[in-house]
């Protein structure tokens, strides 16, 4: 027993000195780090405190620490604010849009740039596939309202290219932009064509750290182009997949503000209104910083719990997860 | 090895200096107004110096110890516009101050368009301006359920002579909570809100006589429908944008409004949560306003596209195209300079007229009642974290003086106007100009008024008139006294709720999701959907805030 307990005291103390010896030859490196550290711990770890917000009855004239806790009728109610969410019909509505828009946008917006990568890496032709790589990136560099300018030149019902070209053929105006539904597939539909170029990157990153001699050998094997799709280059980027999966999971609650802003109207407003833009308007326009804070605080927490729980099944199912 | 470290290094340094860069960019404005006030406190020994030759003057009791205020003003952001802090008219009121109230005055902009986020951070980070304002009521009642507000009946009864006597009764009472005062109302000179113009050369195109009732209306719109008198791609009748649900769909929703036989408790609980000067949803009649437009909507007279549009901006660029037949708008708004929609769609379509329709005919009691504004304008209020609460009553008393608001208002003769006939200031449009006025007649600056008060309405009007192209003086008039053919305010009394507070946003977006789902339902649904989108509308607190209102009423009668 002693003796096992001092060789491991033996070899922590070697890898511990390993580590320290480590740290000196590549300090350049941790010095490096430092900043990084400097700014996640001032402007993401500081900022965490004020999650207390949701347990109190803030007011914006007092600190975060004089306000009092939240209280219902006289008595302490830390959990006042989640109560008044759950039991909003707005709240719920929102939430299950978000979730309903995200979900949509993982389902059909997820497979889009590995399919895209798999084409791009299949071009020989270098300069051509620089240029298309270069046309497809170039929407994500779009802002949302522009995005929305332009859509609604082409979806608009009235004056929107594509219905005045169904009206010439004497077909009814298709409502893309104010019909519920269609909306939903103009939203996601808008989505992919903006990042999915984009998203490409990391796969292609992917693509190129395979092994070329895979490929030759498969070729001497008499392998054509699907089947060193299927059998190198998917196994190959098998593992980036999962994680962009993962992480994409852990963004289930997590919806940009400006997209379904700008694409949404009071038309549509009972499927685009999401957590974000409920933020907004009960937060900082009408003041419920508690109840807004609350919200923010549930969103993290089921992202939380999405990120792990993708990561514990993943490594269940035997890849690798994210750490 | 070696090159790794220097280029981790080199790459580290990078880091660094842009992380010090980010830092010293947010810090810059700041930094940049601090200097400012160190170089205006140090020239102010010099002027207070003066000011102390002259303070043997006997008119204004200077307090001896110089005082800072800080007040706030809209940055509009106007193309060739002057700085807002830091202008003709801040010098000029600058240097007034600190002569009659040893006052250094200090300004802080904030953009027009992010008003109320920009308030909410000022009034959270501590030290506010000392004079701050809003057009939202509610949000000031916020601030002051906070205890955000300083309390200024005192202070104003001590200090204040001439607010009281210049905005006093009606216009003072609105700057009330339970009975104490704690914000300064600007008076409203004109309280014209809106009206329906139509085009009048696509009447006399189709030999159709200007619409009198609300059959003529729709008949006028059926026949721009299918006949299209301008011979233009995509005929729009009657076009709104998506939260014209009120205001740019106005008269046709009062013309149903049925207020004539309502109780005045009524009036008051149902006048629950909404924006001011906006048809209650929940008034008699008012549902058949929406199935009227439900059905424009559905026979393709109202803007197929009305939900697409997002402000009112976007239906004046289709109007100014020449592509409507009628809308909605404040009482001037074709007249307006900017963007001068009238002339616009002159110069695309010469032959172009735009009249004022006065058609809207009450279903209820055959009057042509539509809203007007409320007595006052924006509210001028002062945070409880302020320091000079004195100071900012004597500058905004300063401000009501005569000489002072007539000032500001009118600016020099020859330059910013000149006197008619009559003595009537006419405004000159000055571009290019250090004494141009960023806000019409210095609105901004002048705080507590919103126009030119001659003491005398109808020379006000005409100083109104006469602040158009002198081509639009009859064709204002006319538009002024049709906004005001009897015209009411719904409900006299505004009282802040809690509950309005809280759900007031949340409700006025329902309400504009509601009637929308309500106006482009088929004829067959409407009834349904709108009185599932009323029982929604209840749900999301409606229910809640005309509790509170009852309760309130009860306890008050």
């Amino acid at each position: 027993m002693l003796m096992e307990d001092a060789a491991r005291n033996a070899a922590q103390k070697k890898r511990g000195s390993a580590t320290l010896k480590l740290m000196r030859t590549n300090y350049s490196l941790y010095i490096m780090l430092l900043l990084p550290l400097a700014y996640f711990i001032t402007f993401r770890y500081i900022p965490m405190t004020n999650i207390v917000v949701a347990f109190k009855d803030y007011s914006i004239f007092k600190t975060v620490w004089e306000s009092p806790w939240a209280q219902t009728g006289g008595s302490l109610d830390l959990f006042k604010y989640f109560k008044q969410a759950f039991k909003s019909a707005e709240f719920l509505r929102v939430l299950g849009n978000t979730i309903t828009l995200n979900f949509l946008d993982l389902a059909f917006g997820f497979f889009f740039p590995v399919i895209l990568a798999l084409l791009l890496n299949e071009i020989t032709f270098r300069k051509f596939k620089r240029f298309t790589q270069t046309v497809l990136y170039m929407p994500h560099f779009l802002s949302w309202i522009i995005i929305y300018g332009m859509a609604a030149q082409i979806f608009a019902p009235q004056s929107g290219v594509i219905n005045i070209m169904l009206r010439n053929i004497g077909l009814g105006p298709i409502h893309f932009l104010d019909d519920k539904l269609l909306w939903i597939f103009t939203y996601v539909f808008l989505g992919i064509w903006q990042s999915a170029g984009y998203n490409t990157i990391v796969y292609l990153a992917a693509i190129t750290g395979i092994n070329p001699e895979l490929y030759e050998a498969a070729e001497v094997d008499g392998a054509g182009r699907l089947r060193k799709i299927v059998h190198i280059t998917l196994p190959g980027i098998r593992q980036t997949i999962v994680v962009m999966l993962i992480l994409n999971m852990g963004r289930i609650l997590q919806i940009s503000f400006d997209r379904p802003y700008a694409l949404g109207n009071t038309l549509v407003r009972s499927v685009a209104d999401v957590i974000s833009t409920y933020v907004y308007r009960v937060g900082i326009v009408a003041q419920q910083f508690s109840l807004t804070t609350a919200v923010g605080l549930f969103q993290s927490v089921v992202c939380l719990i999405f990120l792990i729980g993708a990561n514990i099944i993943t490594e269940k199912l035997g890849e690798k997860g994210i750490w | 090895m070696k090159k790794v470290n220097w280029f981790c290094l080199i790459i580290a340094g990078i880091m660094a200096l842009s992380m010090l860069a980010g830092c010293s960019g947010n810090n810059n404005a700041p930094a940049a107004s601090s200097a400012a006030q160190a170089s205006e406190s140090a020239a102010a020994p010099a002027e207070s110096a003066a000011a102390s030759e002259s303070a043997a003057a006997p008119t204004e009791e200077a307090p001896a110890e110089r005082t800072q205020l800080t007040v706030e003003v809209f940055d509009r952001a106007n193309q060739n516009g002057t700085d807002p802090t830091n202008n003709y008219w801040t010098d000029w009121m600058k240097k007034e101050v600190a002569e009659k109230l040893n006052i250094d005055l200090t300004f802080l902009s904030v953009p027009r368009s992010e008003e109320v986020a920009q308030l909410n951070v000022l009034m959270a980070g501590g030290s506010p301006p000392d004079i701050v304002f809003t057009y939202t009521q509610s949000l000031a009642y916020g601030y002051y359920k906070q205890g955000g507000l300083a309390d200024l009946t005192d202070i104003v009864e001590a200090h204040g002579p001439t607010i009281k006597s210049y905005l006093g009764g009606e216009v003072l009472e609105t700057g009330k909570f339970d009975g104490r005062l704690y914000m300064i109302p600007a008076k409203r000179i004109s309280r014209a809100t809106y009206n329906t113009f139509m085009r009048k050369d696509w009447l006399d195109k189709l030999g159709l006589a200007v619409p009198q009732t609300m059959d003529d209306f729709y008949n006028a719109l059926v026949a721009f429908k299918e006949q299209n008198p301008g011979g233009v791609d995509n005929v729009i009748p009657y076009s709104m944008h998506q939260k014209a649900f009120n205001f740019n769909c106005g008269n046709i929703l009062d013309a149903f409004t049925e207020i004539s036989g309502m109780s005045d408790k009524d009036k008051f609980v149902l006048g629950v949560a909404q924006d001011a000067n906006s048809t209650n949803m929940l008034y008699p009649g008012f549902k058949e306003g929406i199935r009227f437009m439900n059905k424009m909507y559905n026979e393709r007279l109202l803007d197929q596209e009305f939900a697409l549009h997002a402000q009112y901006s976007d239906v004046e660029t289709l109007i100014m195209r020449g592509q409507v037949g009628s809308w909605t708008s404040n009482y001037d708004s074709p007249i307006r300079t900017s963007p001068g929609v009238y002339n616009q769609l002159k110069e695309n379509v010469p032959g172009a007229e735009i009249i004022v329709l006065d058609c809207f005919v009450n279903t209820g009691d055959g009057s042509h009642m539509r809203q007007e504004y409320a007595a006052n304008g924006i509210y001028n209020f002062v945070p409880a974290a302020s320091k000079n609460v004195e100071g900012a009553v004597k500058y905004l008393d300063w401000l009501c003086q005569d000489d002072v608001r007539t000032y500001l208002v009118i600016g020099d003769e020859g330059v910013n106007h000149t006197k008619d006939e009559e003595g009537i200031p006419v405004m000159i449009n000055l571009q290019n100009d250090p004494r141009m006025m960023n806000s019409p007649n210095n609105l901004d600056y002048a705080m507590i008024v919103n126009g030119v008060d001659l003491s005398d309405m109808d020379k006000n009007l005409k100083a109104i008139a006469k602040s158009y192209e002198e081509q639009y003086v009859d064709w204002f008039m006319e538009a002024y006294e049709t906004a005001m053919r009897d015209a009411v305010v719904f409900v006299e009394t505004v009282v802040p709720f809690d509950s309005e507070g809280q759900y007031g946003t949340s409700l006025n977006e329902k309400r504009y999701e509601v009637l929308a789902a309500a106006v482009t339902a088929s004829e067959a649904d409407f009834d349904a959907v709108y009185d599932a989108g009323i029982q929604e509308w209840k749900d999301t607190g409606g229910q809640v805030c005309l509790d509170e209102r009852e309760a309130y009423w009860d306890s008050t009668h």
